[in-house]
């Protein structure tokens, strides 16, 4: 698959939006680390909105018609698009009547805000699911097509949101301890999982030219494709990521996704400077666009069964 | 009804006189323009709603080639239907024609990226996705022939290689081929049911002269060794 920039960008910043809301919802509920400030929670809403909607105005762009993206809400009752689309939208007038009273009410909570502290976790959570879900049910792309990769997206997203809360924590004096910890048991689950769905994607598959063009066993090959120039189906479907640039990829987006964040946040958790929560974000941010640039780049659509791709 | 195609890759040549038709009756129809990139440049390319590509089975000297023509599938279960989140991509409860609405497709290739056969492309001219509409502005246009309401690919096709009609219908014409012919279906393993058939191509030894065994020969009565036999075998299937 083409990496769309926007896409990738859209789903590292969003899944890390959301992930921070989520847990720091829960933070300043059970007051984790020390109760939540005035200048903190401001703080926390203005990265939080500014993740989320950057992500998701990235994601306008890569539509080729914009103008009718306001109707990608119709059909949450079979598409996963849809149903992100309602969950995002959704999720901001509800984070809204959480944080609006919560400050009104000089940071005390009640019944009221405490449900809406909740639900504005749940819905971030679910948001991330469903961008997972457009993916994982896309059948004529295998790599994307298991149940991993929902999984990933939602600890990616949630590990990275641990990073930014430890590191907002920390700047404001509270006790990042409880954040870091959080995301390195996230980030440690998210680099099994993701281990996991690499490992999953290099089984055989079940489609090959023969399921794809019915000829019989005997071996065919693309004499000729038909046109001489790119198509829609060559610019979109066709990725060239020779196998030693795409290790040297995944290493990558392992170690900066995964080993170092872990690492610096462990340290934070063990009582080290905010320093290095600042530089886990940094770094897992970073790593987490390889790994997600890496989803498109190696993900291999049906169609190329009719080009040269032999089987799946 | 479920309308399809049923395409006959044995009889199938590979002149991409089904593409040209397409393009040329889609491109002022219903769907239009089909956008034409670089069309006298140095990469001419475009939008195309039905490709012809060209495939070489088993190795040389005992290699057959087999030209495959691929278009929307109208599946029973359209995963392009299922995944979009405007509603534009839709698919026709009396027919089963799968269409897209261009005044609502928002342009997210979602549906393309759904589809395992690659028949939907992106015009980067509207920003909208096209597709074969079974040539929904032919089939049911009153004011042609009855003859010529059928799709300009099947019109078209020199080696009558391309058919159209109900294959809910199980004594239509399609229908029948199919049964006859072992038709099959296209990545089946995707689950997406695909209306449209492919007629597999016949095992080499049908188009040679059967071996003089004694006895006579099948044909038409004619001496398996004169010139008219060849054509009559072809000719009779």
């Amino acid at each position: 698959m083409h990496p769309a920039w926007s896409v990738v960008f859209f789903t590292v910043l969003s899944g890390a939006g959301y992930g921070f809301v989520a847990l720091f919802a829960l933070t300043d509920l059970f007051a984790l680390g020390g109760a939540v400030g005035q200048q903190e929670l401001l703080a926390a809403v203005a990265i939080g909105a500014v993740l989320i909607t950057i992500g998701l105005m990235s994601s306008a762009g890569h539509l080729a018609n914009p103008r009718n993206a306001w109707r990608s809400f119709a059909r949450f009752r079979t598409s996963w698009l849809s149903r992100e689309a309602v969950l995002a939208v959704l999720f901001y007038p509800v984070a809204l009547l959480y944080v609006g009273p919560y400050y009104l009410l000089g940071l005390e909570h009640n019944a009221v805000t405490m449900l809406f502290a909740g639900l504005t976790a749940v819905l971030a959570v679910a948001t991330v699911v469903a961008t997972g879900m457009i993916y994982a049910c896309v059948r004529a792309i295998r790599e994307w097509n298991q149940g991993l990769t929902p999984v990933n997206y939602l600890l990616i997203g949630l590990g990275l949101g641990g990073a930014v809360l430890a590191a907002v924590r920390g700047f404001f004096g509270a006790d990042p301890a409880p954040a870091a910890a959080m995301a390195v048991g996230l980030l440690g689950v998210a680099a099994v999982t993701k281990t996991a769905w690499y490992l999953w994607n290099r089984r055989p598959g079940s489609s090959s030219k023969t399921t794809a063009l019915g000829l019989g066993s005997a071996p065919v090959r693309l004499v000729d494709a038909g046109h001489t120039a790119g198509n829609f189906l060559t610019w979109e479907f066709q990725y060239p990521l020779p196998e030693g640039r795409a290790q040297l990829y995944r290493g990558l987006a392992l170690v900066a996704t995964f080993a170092f964040p872990i690492a610096a946040l462990s340290a934070v958790a063990l009582g080290a400077g905010v320093a290095w929560a600042y530089a886990a974000v940094a770094v897992a941010l970073l790593g987490a666009l390889i790994e997600r640039w890496l989803v498109f780049a190696e993900a291999r659509h049906a169609v190329r069964l009719y080009y040269h791709e032999a089987c799946l | 009804m479920r309308l399809g195609l049923v395409i006959d890759l044995d009889t199938c040549v590979g002149c991409h006189a089904c593409v040209v038709a397409c393009k040329q009756w889609n491109t002022s129809g219903t769907v239009g323009p089909l956008t034409d990139y670089e069309p006298y440049g140095q990469a001419p390319g475009g939008v195309m709603l039905n490709r012809v590509r060209h495939y070489e089975e088993g190795a040389y000297p005992n290699s057959k080639t087999v030209n495959v023509p691929v278009s929307c599938m109208h599946c029973d279960e359209p995963p392009c239907v299922d995944v979009c989140p405007t509603g534009a991509s839709y698919k026709r409860d009396a027919d089963g024609v799968v269409l897209v609405d261009e005044t609502k497709c928002m342009g997210c290739n979602y549906c393309a990226w759904a589809c395992p056969y690659g028949c939907r492309e992106l015009d980067y001219a509207s920003g909208t996705m096209k597709k074969c509409t079974l040539c929904i502005d032919r089939i049911y246009d009153d004011r042609l022939p009855e003859a010529e309401r059928q799709p300009a690919c099947v019109l078209s096709c020199p080696a009558r290689a391309r058919h159209f009609g109900d294959l809910d219908d199980p004594d239509s014409r399609v229908s029948q081929l199919v049964r006859e012919r072992r038709g099959f279906v296209m990545l089946p393993e995707m689950g997406c049911q695909p209306v449209n058939h492919y007629l597999p191509v016949r095992p080499p030894e049908a188009s040679r002269p059967l071996p003089e065994t004694g006895g006579t020969s099948p044909g038409q009565g004619a001496d398996p060794a004169s010139v008219q036999h060849w054509p009559n075998r072809v000719v009779h299937r």
